[in-house]
């Protein structure tokens, strides 16, 4: 494992290209491409703000950058670095800018979610969608790029609206059975729609591409419901966390719950493997002595035998948004295990058996859970807790790794390159790569790397 | 419980009192019972008695006295007093006899009535005892009585009580539920009254944005725009295609072929998984009929019920598997012959399964009653008689170690022991074995000669003895001749001579045949002595064998005795038998007989040895 020196950024932009061989990050108003492999800068762009929003298109030529403050789009090409384009909303205002999976349009969200105005980089056409649902996932387009679904609002009802990419064609419009819509996915195969309801009330909806209602899930009443919801790589698993602390699994035949995986504080099953972040004493580090002195202390997993308890927390029940139930969700892209954090125990990860449906492990951190990803080629998880150290779970075993450099290099966020091969760990205004030896990859091209560290 | 007892105890112990009082009672002595009675009698009396007497009778009223105790005695029933007078003018006379059989009937009269009142006496102290006792009983049953009323009472009271609480919590439980169904109200009236108001505010949001839509869309914004350097290409490299009719259509299409697409996948993957469990439904059917039908046999001739379905069923399979190719049909019938039948099959198999469990369960708790402990004791006995067996066992080996260390160390023999320990090179080996066949042949020889010797010896003996008996009748001959002789010593004479005669007899016909052998033997020993001399010139058989010769005569059985030994040292069972005939032949050693015996001693160990190696 290798790591980049530490690059300069703000507002945590930092991403890679879809086809993993750029990384794109801003530091206020520059635009820097850098090649991941070499780190070398390609380009950069100087915008007219402080970038707030940043997305590679999908085919990796375009970038965009949103400047929502000015209302401001501004889109670079990586091949023609003299290419650009600006979009401005003007008075309208801008609070979300976004690609088409084509990578020829952009959708960008007025204020007040007034209309989403479809900017073509094509052709001169402008296309307005209008009554957009302000809420936490409106928007949603298939893994294959054919279709939108929108949530919208209208006459105090909720409607979902699918388009088709390709000319946005209105394909269906149906109303949904809910009271607040509060999010719309699509299945990864591209066939399905969940919807959910708000927090106050549990309800999953599952709908046809054609718009028939093929399901709707409840599995309480009077009580605070869906938190988060995944959908399986395979899209054979719907996965719902909700605010009772557990994840239920809907299944793709009869959408009826398979199974749920309850976050008890106290772990009992002797076949749960509970690993415990534990900080190095000392002595360890006296091996190196190049380490300065005030870097926090190393720190190294360990089994605990079970039954274990983990630190929970009191959430404060007069406060909107309660620090309870389950608010991550992942599925690992062979689908086999699921990663969930109850935000009531905010140290631990739990990662899910989806083959034996049962849990497989705990990880205990020191600190706060902030996010995981999924590695995008193999089951490794890496996981950040606002510390110095990034952790790597796999089925063999897990690893906490302190990030090398000056000063305390918080990790607030964290992405997996495509390949699988180098990881984005980011802080407050710096980020840093971390690259892992991968047996497809030559070790000379890593050694290079390693000199750059 | 306790009160029963309370109750119980003192009847119990009044008895046992009473019981001593009779005791004591019959026990006491005649003369504390003669002082009781005096004391008893005398306590009320005794003060006045001589007062009484002496107011009652004096010198002077003797007369009147006695009249008025035999009007009183006569009065009771007791003869006169006075004798019966014959006139009646003369004086009555006092009857002495009389007096003193009144006096002795009225003093046993008054014993008999001290004894009487003593016993009522002890009756009314036992009547009254019993009656304390019976007070003392009445007076506890009576406090229980009032303890367990008392008790009754207080239970009543919490009875009442805990009824009491269970109202208020009742009324508790109503009130909270009745809480619990207005809070729920409250809820459902503020959820409608929050929905109301979303929808007013909504709709009041929704004004104002179209209000601002039309104020900020519909004015013409100059600032709205985007600029472009040049338009790019599609992605796919097409051009945009108008929205007309027939894109729409086309979508529509599209969308209707990803969703069957995507049914088709499922519809593969869920044939596929039904061909998987259609395979091993069946496979599982074939392996329930195989491992079904030759139990079905036995079940057959029990009767069972569920048999009669299992034929059929069985009888039934091997049409249906033989139309395989039906299954993938998978129409509806097929599907539900199929299901039935495992149906079937499962139930026939988990009865059979219950059975054999129950089967299994009755043989453990049989197993556990009756038949374990007779077969733990078999056990036992059975242990106990092999541990026996094995210390006889292990005791035999131990002696026949013993044994044959024994015969190890009494071998003084170096061939043999090099032999038995087989230490030797080939070469000696070979050479020992010529040695050994050599000794053999010896040893042959020397068995034939010492038969010869032993029966020329034996007729040596004869001839010895007829001519000692020659020689006596010799002797006595000449004695006749020389002297005359009386009657006694004719007697004496011819009783010898009887019995010698009777001996020589015995002796001739017992050694009829070897008498015929010693020409044979002594034709041929002189053929076997060149051998041995020429084989074994330092064998001391040879030497002696002169010696021997010449003192058969005298000690034919020392001879027969001192070549023995020699001959069997070579081996070592057969040094034992030389031993033991040894033994044998020292015996009869002096006696005249004895040859006979020493030959068929010498021919056993002769047979002895040929089953040796």
């Amino acid at each position: 494992m290798y790591f980049s020196e530490v690059f300069k950024l703000s507002s945590q932009l930092c991403k890679f290209s879809p086809d993993g061989k750029y990384l794109a990050s801003c530091a206020q108003y520059r635009l820097v491409v850098r090649e991941v492999r070499s780190l070398q800068i390609l380009q950069l762009f100087t915008c007219l703000d402080q970038v707030q929003h940043l997305e590679w298109s999908a085919d990796s030529l375009f970038i965009l950058c949103a400047m929502y403050k000015r209302g401001l789009v501004q889109v670079w090409s990586l091949e023609q670095p003299e290419w650009h384009c600006r979009i401005d909303e003007g008075s309208a205002g801008l609070v979300a800018s976004c690609w088409s999976p084509d990578g020829r349009h952009i959708l960008n969200t007025t204020e007040f979610h007034l209309r989403i105005t479809v900017w073509s980089l094509c052709t001169k056409s402008v296309s307005y969608i209008k009554y957009p649902k302000a809420c936490q996932q409106g928007i949603s387009f298939s893994r294959d790029g054919r279709y939108l679904a929108l949530a919208e609002r209208r006459d105090c009802k909720d409607y979902v609206s699918i388009f088709v990419c390709s000319d946005w064609q209105l394909l269906r419009h149906f109303d949904t059975d809910t009271q607040d819509l509060a999010g719309i996915e699509w299945a990864p195969n591209g066939c399905v729609l969940a919807a959910w309801d708000t927090c106050l009330e549990y309800k999953v909806l599952l709908y046809s591409l054609d718009g028939r209602q093929l399901a709707a899930y409840c599995a309480y009443e009077w009580s605070l419901g869906v938190k988060s919801v995944a959908w399986s790589p395979s899209s054979q698993f719907l996965a719902v966390g909700s605010y009772d602390g557990k994840v239920r699994i809907l299944n793709h035949v009869t959408w009826k719950m398979l199974t749920e995986f309850g976050h008890p504080a106290a772990i009992s099953d002797p076949r749960v493997v509970v690993y415990k972040e534990a900080e190095k004493s000392a002595r360890a580090a006296l091996g190196r002595p190049a380490c300065p002195s005030f870097r926090a202390a190393e720190s190294k997993y360990e089994i605990a035998t079970v039954p274990v308890s983990l630190q929970t927390l009191k959430p404060a029940a007069d406060r909107a948004n309660p620090k309870i139930g389950v608010g991550l969700l992942a599925f690992s892209p062979d689908s086999y295990f699921l990663a969930t954090r109850n935000d009531n125990v905010p140290n631990a990860v739990w990662v899910w058996d989806m083959q034996k449906l049962r849990l497989f492990v705990v990880l205990e951190q020191l600190g706060p859970v902030r996010s995981f990803q999924w590695d995008p080629q193999r089951p490794r998880l890496a996981i950040c807790s606002g510390g110095s150290k990034v952790y790597l779970w796999s089925p063999a075993g897990c690893v906490s790794v302190q990030v090398p450099g000056e000063g305390d290099f918080q990790v607030l966020s964290l992405c997996w390159c495509v390949t699988g091969a180098s990881l984005a760990l980011l802080s407050k205004d710096h980020f840093c790569l971390c690259f892992l030896e991968t047996e497809d990859k030559a070790d000379g091209a890593i050694g290079q790397l390693g000199a750059h560290t | 419980m306790g009160d029963w007892m309370t109750v119980t105890d003192p009847g119990l112990s009044s008895e046992s009192k009473n019981i001593s009082q009779y005791t004591s009672e019959t026990k006491m002595s005649p003369s504390s019972l003669y002082l009781q009675k005096v004391l008893c009698s005398s306590i009320p009396l005794s003060k006045n008695v001589h007062s009484f007497f002496s107011a009652f009778c004096t010198e002077e009223n003797i007369e009147q006295s006695v009249s008025y105790l035999d009007q009183e005695l006569t009065t009771f029933g007791f003869p006169s007093l006075y004798e019966e007078s014959k006139g009646k003018e003369t004086k009555r006379e006092l009857n002495i006899v009389a007096v003193l059989n009144c006096m002795n009937e009225l003093l046993i009269r008054q014993r008999k009535n001290l004894l009487a009142q003593e016993n009522v006496e002890t009756q009314n102290l036992k009547l009254g005892s019993d009656m304390d006792h019976l007070q003392s009983c009445y007076a506890k049953l009576k406090e229980q009585l009032e303890t367990s009323r008392r008790e009754m009472i207080g239970l009543q009271e919490r009875d009442r009580q805990l009824q009491c609480k269970n109202r208020n919590l009742h009324q508790l439980l109503k009130n909270e539920k009745d809480e619990v169904q207005k809070l729920q109200n409250i809820i459902a009236s503020r959820a409608t009254q929050y929905n109301h108001d979303m929808k007013r505010k909504e709709r009041e949001y929704n004004k104002l944005k179209e209000r601002l839509h039309q104020l900020v869309m519909n004015k013409k914004d100059k600032r709205i725009a985007m600029e472009v350097l040049n338009y790019v290409g599609r992605a796919d490299g097409k051009r945009g295609s108008w929205r007309t009719d027939k894109s729409e259509a086309r979508n529509e299409d599209e969308m209707y072929k990803i969703l069957l697409n995507d049914y088709e996948y499922r519809q593969k993957q869920i044939l596929m998984e039904n061909a998987e469990l259609k395979k091993v439904l069946q496979q599982m059917k074939k392996e329930m009929i195989s491992l079904l039908s030759p139990q079905k046999q036995k079940p057959i001739e029990k009767a069972d019920d569920s048999t009669g379905t299992g034929i059929s069923d069985v009888e039934e399979d091997p049409g249906e598997l033989s139309r395989e190719s039906i299954w993938d049909l998978s129409c509806e019938t097929v599907r539900e012959q199929l299901t039935n039948s495992i149906r079937k099959q499962w139930r026939i198999l988990k009865s059979h399964v219950e059975k054999l469990d129950n089967q299994v369960s009755k043989v453990h708790l049989e197993g556990f009653n009756d038949e374990d402990v007779i077969s733990r004791q078999d056990h036992e006995e059975e242990t106990e008689k092999l541990e026996l067996e094995i210390q006889q066992c292990k005791e035999m080996i131990k002696t026949q170690q013993q044994l044959l260390q024994q015969q190890l160390a009494t071998t003084c023999d170096d061939d043999t022991t090099s032999l038995l320990q087989d230490c030797y090179l080939l070469e000696e080996k070979e050479r020992l074995k010529e040695e050994w066949s050599l000794f053999k042949e010896q040893k042959k020889n020397f068995e034939k000669e010492r038969r010869s010797f032993t029966e020329a010896a034996i007729r040596l003996g004869l001839e010895r003895k007829a001519f000692e008996e020659e020689r006596a009748s010799w002797l006595k001959q000449q004695f006749l001749n020389m002297t005359t002789f009386d009657h006694q010593n004719s007697e004496n004479v011819r009783l010898f001579s009887a019995f010698s005669g009777s001996s020589d007899r015995d002796n001739l016909t017992v050694h009829s045949r070897p008498r015929q052998k010693p020409y044979r033997v002594s034709n041929g020993s002189p053929i076997c002595t060149s051998k041995l001399t020429k084989s074994l010139p330092a064998s001391p058989s040879t030497s002696d064998f002169c010696q021997t010769r010449s003192c058969v005569s005298e000690h034919s059985s020392i001879s027969v005795l001192n070549m023995t030994p020699e001959e069997t040292s070579p081996n070592q069972v057969g040094g034992e038998c030389a031993n033991q005939k040894w033994s044998m032949a020292s015996r009869p050693a002096s006696q005249d007989g004895c040859c006979s015996e020493c030959s068929w001693t010498s021919t056993n160990s002769h047979v002895e040895k040929d089953g040796l190696p």
